[in-house]
């Protein structure tokens, strides 16, 4: 078994929707700890097996960027220091970030992926009294934590092509203690244009000032619509804004567990004094302060995955299946039957695909994009356990 | 301003923890003492943090790079569960009893968020290692930090006494950062008294618990196995050699780590730091020389200290405590022209006590000639200074 970005289930297993929240909540540690005897099953471990297709976890089927590779290796050498005390150090990281967003380091938090960020936003705003508002499907972390507090969660359902319904989130926005917005959205793929973003903000803002809008952006460097722009530089001018990040996607570091959050100074401090102090390795510093080195990587990256998103989706398009308007480096595609059968079908082949997404578990599978050669076999492989 | 594993931060508010977390640039000479450019001999040490000089060896290193040959570097699904499994194997404790953490920081955290409350506040020592009262306070829990006894350990007797009614009792064995160790004995009737005087919470941090040479030592591991009250953290920070790599674990009672699980987020290890952690523990002749050679480190720079009429703590770390005499300040200022950093001020003795992380035995060597000058300097400059006052 394998797990996501989103530690949750990406083959076979529960499709119970509370098994699933409970599982984000506790996180993989708890599921690795939790699920079966340890020890007993390799499968765990994602060793990429010979000739095997792994479309599961929204990963980066190249890694980290060949430098950033180098420099994690030579991190290795630093490994008895905290990492205050190498160079690069967490800070260097962390002025390197903001000078790439032309924000100040008092705007930036790094996180243990972005995982441990979303928790403590969670853990700052969300309580008894203040309740959490997300959609469904989304990511579902911060409704976890929320559940765990005891928070109310009002999960607002998609709308028909697959995006966030921004009318009735701001509606129950009121009175609430966080908003939680990934844009784009996981597992539909779908993003929502700059103008629709901060028609929204104002709304809540205007209806709910105390409300903080949590923007997950962890997919931002693959958007393609050009009607999109991320918010990070207003989270750094307006309060309760904030805003994620991650090195788990176009950086291909989801092993190194590196995110950052970006906000206004005394919504950072308040995160920063949650956050574990010293929470990047020495090797994860060093591998995301040389990512950040080369402007050439990420344009580079970005064609790929959009030439490979491309193709997978008109191949399901001449299938006759419909795709959501991906800007990720996954599709959400309707195969209009139980996604469990289309995953199991496929792992037979070697080809391993998202995990369910209740409530769109009967209809609708997730496909991460891999290479254009990957996802030339796997298109392959779908025609025929489709057909 | 430096921050060791035991973050700075005094934990008055937010806004002063989060400032005192965010400078985390050190001094300008560490980036010196980590720059290739300069020769060995011109690098400032760094004995500060309490840090292993060595790092973890090829071994552990070989390990953490097959890791980056497997391709984990950019998957998810870690490998935790090999790591948990090689550590119940090395010490015989059953996987549902173990914990990981992203150091033994976010362990020391969870645990905190789960059994203190406004109500039910903790218990600790003061100076002692301060993620636990951080924690609390930034949670708006009540904290008592009890004086150290005359010979600078924990107050046991205090601390049992104060456990009533307190929700969770911090004991850092040996203590950061004087050094000082219970032996087996006193834990053991110090944590029977809290369990049966008290309904709170024991975490018996043995961070340090390798590097032990007293030979009435003994971990609470055994306890905490079956009782579902006392907690034991360890680290890979310290004599693993793995402090940049982010990794602690815990022991508890089924119970009580399936409670602090819920809580915890388990997403914050890195793949390498995972199976370098596991070839580590599968590696304990590794270890064993480690505690010798910090040993021998240990007893000369004692001896030094001894030496100059100075009084220390019976150190059982990879650090040691010594009456200097001079402010920590002052001390450490004159070090660090000198190309070596050392402590931190740990109230209330900082007027007249310094830690001192150990090095290897060249880099102590080189040290105390630095500090023999540095206490040669200020001796005469605060003489100087009695003779005009007198």
């Amino acid at each position: 078994m394998s797990l996501s970005r989103r530690a949750v289930f990406a083959g076979g297993g529960s499709s119970s929707a509370n098994f699933a929240q409970l599982v984000t909540a506790r996180g993989r540690e708890a599921l690795v700890a939790e699920l079966g005897p340890l020890g007993g099953e390799s499968g765990l471990i994602p060793r990429p097996q010979k000739g095997e297709i792994r479309l599961t976890s929204n990963e980066n089927p190249f890694g980290p960027p060949p430098q950033a590779m180098t420099a994690i290796r030579e991190g290795f050498a630093g490994a008895s220091r905290y990492p205050s005390n190498t160079q690069p150090n967490m800070s260097d990281l962390t002025t390197a970030l903001a000078d790439r967003l032309g924000c100040e380091t008092s705007n930036i938090v790094l996180g243990a992926g972005s995982g441990e960020l979303l928790k403590r936003v969670a853990q700052a705003y969300v309580s008894p009294e203040r309740h959490l508002v997300t959609a469904s499907p989304t990511y579902l972390q911060t409704s976890g934590v929320a559940r765990y507090l005891r928070a109310e969660v009002k999960a607002i359902s998609l709308t028909n092509d697959g995006k966030l319904d921004l009318d009735a989130m701001a509606d129950a926005s009121r009175g609430a203690g966080l908003v939680f917005f990934c844009n784009p959205n996981n597992p539909t793929g779908t993003v929502h244009s700059a103008s629709d973003v901060y028609e929204f903000m104002r709304t809540v803002q205007r209806t709910s000032p105390e409300t903080v809008i949590h923007f997950d952006e962890a997919y931002h460097e693959y958007v393609t619509d050009p009607n999109y722009e991320s918010v990070a530089w207003m989270a750094c001018e307006v309060p309760n804004v904030f805003v994620s990040r991650t090195f788990s996607k176009i950086f291909g570091m989801a092993g190194m567990r590196v995110g950052y959050g970006v906000a206004s100074g005394p919504t950072i401090e308040k995160l920063q004094s949650l956050a574990l102090g010293m929470n990047i390795s020495v090797p994860s510093v060093s591998g995301a302060h040389t990512a950040l080195q080369d402007p050439s990587y990420e344009p580079k990256e970005k064609r790929r995955n959009t030439e490979a998103r491309q193709y997978t989706v008109d191949f399901l398009n001449g299938l006759g299946y419909k795709v959501f308007d991906s800007n990720t480096n996954f599709i959400f595609a309707n195969i209009g039957r139980p996604a469990a059968d289309f995953r199991s079908a496929c792992r037979e082949h070697g080809v391993g695909v998202g995990r369910d997404f209740p409530p769109m578990e009967k209809t609708h599978a997730r496909i991460s994009i891999g290479t254009m050669d990957e996802m030339q076999r796997a298109c392959e492989v779908f025609k025929e356990v489709l057909a | 301003m430096t921050v060791s594993r035991r973050n700075i931060v005094k934990g008055i508010g937010i806004g002063t923890t989060a400032a005192a977390i965010m400078s985390f640039d050190g001094p300008r000479s560490i980036a010196r003492a980590m720059s290739m450019a300069l020769p060995p001999q011109e690098r400032p040490l760094l004995l500060h943090n309490n840090e292993n000089p060595l790092g973890p060896g090829s071994f552990v290193t070989q390990h953490m790079n097959e890791a980056m040959d497997m391709g984990l570097g950019s998957l998810y699904g870690l490998p935790s569960r090999q790591t948990i499994q090689a550590i119940a194997d090395a010490y015989g404790i059953p996987t549902e009893s173990l914990m990981l953490g992203n150091g033994s920081t976010q362990l020391l955290q969870s645990i905190t968020h789960i059994y203190t409350s406004p109500k039910r506040g903790l218990v600790t020592a003061a100076p002692s290692f301060e993620t636990c009262p951080d924690y609390a306070n930034l949670m708006g829990h009540p904290v008592n930090a009890l004086p150290l006894d005359p010979n600078l350990m924990v107050d046991l007797d205090a601390t049992a006494e104060a456990a009533r009614g307190a929700g969770l009792v911090f004991f850092c064995n040996p203590n950061n950062p004087t050094a000082t160790l219970h032996d087996g004995t006193a834990v053991d009737a110090f944590l029977d008294r809290v369990l049966s005087e008290s309904d709170a919470m024991i975490i018996v941090d043995e961070a340090y618990f390798e590097y032990v040479t007293n030979p009435n030592h003994k971990t609470q591991i055994p306890r905490a196995l079956e009782n579902e009250r006392v907690i034991v953290s360890r680290t890979f920070s310290k004599a693993h050699g793995m402090a940049g790599m982010r990794i602690g674990w815990l022991v508890g009672h089924p119970d009580t780590v399936s409670k602090l699980r819920e809580w915890q987020y388990g997403g914050t290890l890195n793949a390498p730091a995972l199976l370098g952690a596991k070839a580590s523990i599968e590696d304990p002749a590794r270890i064993q020389n480690e505690v010798e050679r910090n040993k021998a480190v240990r007893a000369f720079t004692m001896n030094w200290a001894i030496s100059k009429g100075m009084e220390a703590t019976d150190s059982q770390t990879n650090f040691v405590f010594i009456k200097t005499g001079l402010p920590a300040s002052a001390f450490r200022e004159a070090c660090e022209q000198r190309n070596i950093l050392v402590g931190r001020d740990f109230p209330p003795y900082e007027n007249q006590w310094m830690r001192i992380s150990l090095g290897t035995m060249g880099e102590m060597e080189r040290a105390i000639d630095v500090f023999d000058q540095v206490m040669t300097d200020l001796d005469g400059l605060s003489s100087r200074r009695g003779e005009v006052a007198a």
